[in-house]
């Protein structure tokens, strides 16, 4: 073990949280060449560059750490009072996305020392080390580096006595917004799906029509503030008409090529100062490469098909995306026009939905993604008992009646021009029913969850493969929503702050009972948020009661009742019923 | 020995033989343990003050440090030239609040050898203390307290003990400190000194563990008797071990 993983498991030790900023800062000397900047210095940023055209982008780390902990290693300083996570939270698909906010002390700040690169420089501002104004640490920091926004922030964990390079990162986002009160500095910053918000595909664009144009007219002149952004070649929409287009000429904005009437609309006149709107045709394409592509696509539409988000793909688990596109075999691919501008949220969120598969922001930093399945042999579960790890006092369960449905109705093969989260917007439906489920017997009542599919379509691949796809993906959306999922909620110590968002854990507790009136025993659930509470670590672990997936295991495993949750991730038999000790057994995939 | 407080600084215009990038040799002025001046290596490190005119000291304190093992050289000049050693002593891993005969010089130097890791500094104070007038009536030099935070499990098994940090307060009350030390050159030090920190020695020689960089807390509140004499003065501190 390293000499974080001996602190983590000590019986006392000091805990160290350690926040770093990094900001822009220029990598050259004010006034040496490349820099042709004179007078007073700068502060090596960029709102305050005198030759932004030599202004050389690098970064500079800002450490922080616990006000009421020693500082860990020199040059951090000890301004953290509080850190508050707005945890993610994975949900049947897109995660809640992550935040996290600081709190820091403000403090005078009469030197400058660290956030005057020529405090002390003699022969540069001897003048300005006279007569600087007294004002407080992130006043100044803000002053100079207005240009904060987007900026990285990383939170680390570690122990007093430890190496900086020991430290864990537990977290890393994107700066929102630094402001000051009362003596104090509020830090906001979020995770990579952050990125996400507020995006359009395709951007909504101010471009309209020059003149008059007939319904049959085979070229026309474009004008607007956004003309820039027109794809080379594409297809655009103006009113109920989808046109395609093969050029458009830079100088004249004139598109040339076009195909009235397009996508099976029906072509028709428009007048002079009619809105133009770019389309974007997606696919045929697979549902993870889709995915993957809407994350890391620059947003522009000239050069993207998709655009996307945008997201370093240093941040995506690309391997996940690539196991699971395969698991157990490759889906249907998915196509479709999106006519108007889509918040790509809700676009990730309807391609998730159509596949039954969960993606968030974990705490190893990345943004992965995983099939919702109850089990999947071959992966880490970590025992978490009331004996050993459960801090008292911390437990509760709810019944999971929120993700409890009785049918699902998946609407496929979108029609044109149509709200498309409406059922009305499609041309099939395929509803998967537990008629035992809606019997007196058990709820007596119908709980339906629809799924609209605007990008499942049998335009290019064959009706009956895609009619499969979407019966068999209902029928096991329902087999594993037609019982609740409990969630239980509890508190770990330090020691086992290495679980995280999506791990499988299993849980012996008496938050939650067996029929026979036991704690639960070993039961798996999967931790669906994690925060970061200082001393202790909540988790939100969501059981499953639903039947698992059969896989054939490898010869030697024992009975069911002598079987490892490890082992269990296999198949095993059931009775006649399938049931297994009254729990629900095991279904071929 | 009386215990005595140093908190003026003579030292200005410092220069070093060698800085880490970001840790500039006048980080050790600002009284802030965690903005360091740290060298390139472990060879021999001087710290230089050109005080401009002559400057009386007689103590030296020094806290937020990796200097353990170390020697610790102080040495004056009138010209830079020639320099004379005021002090010489081997660094523990703590503060370090060292006295020697008063001497006035222009120049002051740090000399540091025998370094086993790249040496750093937060806070270095040179000059003149201020001795208390005479030694309290009632004095608990050390009170710590550990703040923690624990926990047990659901059936009651010990979990971790996480300490944020080790408190440390010190009170005096000093008996009869004498009206015109007490108005006239305590009080303008607490005013002056209130919020900022400062060092302590209780007894420097025999108990250099207990010395280091503390905080004035509490009030300023001197007890007169019937004749008009300042008959107690109550003094707390705080700091963190």
């Amino acid at each position: 073990m390293g000499a974080f993983e001996d602190q983590q498991s000590a019986l006392v030790r000091t805990p160290v949280t350690l926040a770093v900023l990094r900001l822009d800062y220029c990598g050259n000397t004010f006034g040496v060449s490349p820099c042709t900047a004179t007078g007073e210095p700068c502060y090596n940023t960029f709102p305050t560059c005198k030759d932004r055209g030599n202004y050389l982008r690098t970064e500079k780390a800002y450490k922080f750490s616990d006000a009421d902990a020693p500082p860990p290693f020199p040059g951090v300083r000890p301004y953290l009072v509080r850190h508050r996570d707005i945890p993610t939270e994975i949900r049947d698909t897109l995660a809640v996305r992550g935040r996290v906010v600081l709190e820091m002390l403000d403090e005078p700040e009469p030197t400058d020392v660290g956030i005057d690169p020529y405090v002390f420089d003699g022969t540069l501002n001897y003048t300005r080390q006279v007569n600087r104004s007294p004002g407080t640490y992130w006043k100044k920091i803000l002053a100079r580096n207005r240009n904060y926004a987007g900026r990285k922030l990383e939170i680390y964990k570690g122990f007093a006595g430890i190496a900086e390079n020991e430290f864990a990162l537990r977290w890393a986002g994107i700066l929102d917004e630094i402001t000051t009160d009362n003596g104090n500095a509020k830090i906001e910053a979020a995770d990579p799906l952050q990125a996400l918000r507020g995006v359009k595909i395709p951007e909504q664009i101010a471009v309209e029509l020059l003149n008059d144009i007939t319904s049959d007219q085979q070229s026309f002149v474009l004008t607007g503030v956004d003309l820039a952004k027109m794809p080379d070649s594409g297809a655009c929409r103006i009113a109920d008409e989808f046109i395609r287009y093969s050029a458009i000429d830079r100088n004249t904005n004139e598109l040339s090529g076009v195909t009235r009437g397009a996508y099976g609309s029906a072509a028709d006149a428009h007048d002079a100062g009619d809105a133009l709107q770019p389309v974007v045709y997606i696919g045929p394409v697979n549902p993870f490469d889709l995915l993957l592509s809407l994350l890391t696509n620059a947003p522009d539409l000239r050069t993207n098909a998709p655009p996307g988000a945008g997201i370093d793909s240093a941040s995506i688990d690309t391997a996940a995306f690539a196991f699971w596109r395969d698991w157990p075999s490759t889906d249907i691919n998915l196509e479709g026009l999106l006519e108007d501008p889509t918040d790509l949220e809700r676009l990730i969120f309807e391609v998730l939905e159509t596949v039954d598969a969960s993606m968030w922001y974990s705490e190893r930093q990345k943004i992965t993604v995983r099939r919702n399945i109850p089990n999947a042999p071959g992966r880490s579960i970590r025992e978490v008992t009331d004996a050993a790890h459960i801090v008292g006092g911390s437990g509760k369960a709810d019944g999971g009646e929120d993700e409890r449905y009785t049918r699902i109705a998946v609407y496929w093969e979108p029609r044109r021009l149509k709200d498309q989260q409406k059922r009305s917007g499609y041309s099939r439906t395929e509803v998967a029913v537990d008629v035992d489920a809606e019997s007196p017997n058990e709820y007596g009542a119908v709980k339906e969850r629809a799924i609209p599919a605007r990008l499942v379509t049998s335009a290019s691949q064959q009706a009956e493969t895609v009619e499969e796809f979407v019966a068999s993906g209902a029928q096991r959306r329902l087999l594993r929503s037609r019982e609740g999922s409990p969630t239980v909620t509890l508190e770990v110590e330090i020691k086992d702050a290495d679980i995280s968002t999506g791990d499988a854990v299993a849980l012996t507790t008496d938050e939650v009972l067996d029929v026979a009136g036991n704690p639960i025993s070993r039961a798996v659930g999967i931790v669906t948020k994690r925060e970061d509470r200082g001393n202790t670590i909540r988790l939100n672990v969501r059981l499953y009661r639903g039947p698992r997936v059969g896989f054939i295991s490898p010869d030697g495993h024992p009975d069911y009742a002598m079987a490892t949750p490890t082992e269990r991730d296999y198949g095993y038999v059931g009775d006649d019923i399938g049931l297994i000790e009254t729990h629900h057994g095991y279904r071929i995939y | 020995m009386k215990p005595f407080f140093l908190a003026d600084n003579i030292l200005t215009n410092l220069t070093a033989t060698s800085t880490a990038f970001g840790t500039d040799v006048k980080n050790i002025l600002d009284r802030r343990p965690y903005t360091v001046w740290q060298g390139t290596s472990t060879a021999a490190q001087t710290i230089t003050a050109d005080c401009g005119p002559d400057r009386p000291a007689d103590a030296i304190g020094i806290s937020g440090h990796n200097l353990s093992g170390a020697t610790v050289a102080l040495e004056s000049s009138q010209d830079a030239a020639a320099w004379t050693n005021r002090l010489t002593f081997a660094a523990g891993a703590e503060d370090i609040v060292k006295t020697f005969g008063p001497v006035t010089a222009r120049y002051w130097r740090l000399v540091l050898t025998n370094l086993t890791a790249t040496p750093y500094l937060g806070v270095v104070v040179l000059g003149t203390r201020l001795s208390l007038p005479r030694f309290p009536r009632e004095f608990t030099p050390e009170t710590i307290t550990v703040e923690a935070d624990g926990a047990k499990t659901k059936t009651g098994n010990l979990l971790g003990l996480s300490i944020r940090y080790t408190a440390r307060k010190i009170q005096a009350e000093i008996p009869y400190p004498g009206n015109d030390w007490t108005e006239n050159i305590f009080r303008p030090f607490f005013c002056s000194n209130t919020g900022h920190p400062v060092f302590f020695a209780w007894d420097a020689d025999n108990w250099p563990r207990k010395s280091g960089l503390i905080r004035l807390s509490g009030k300023y509140a001197p007890s007169y008797d019937a004749l008009g004499r300042v008959s107690s003065l109550s003094v707390e501190m705080e700091g963190v071990v």
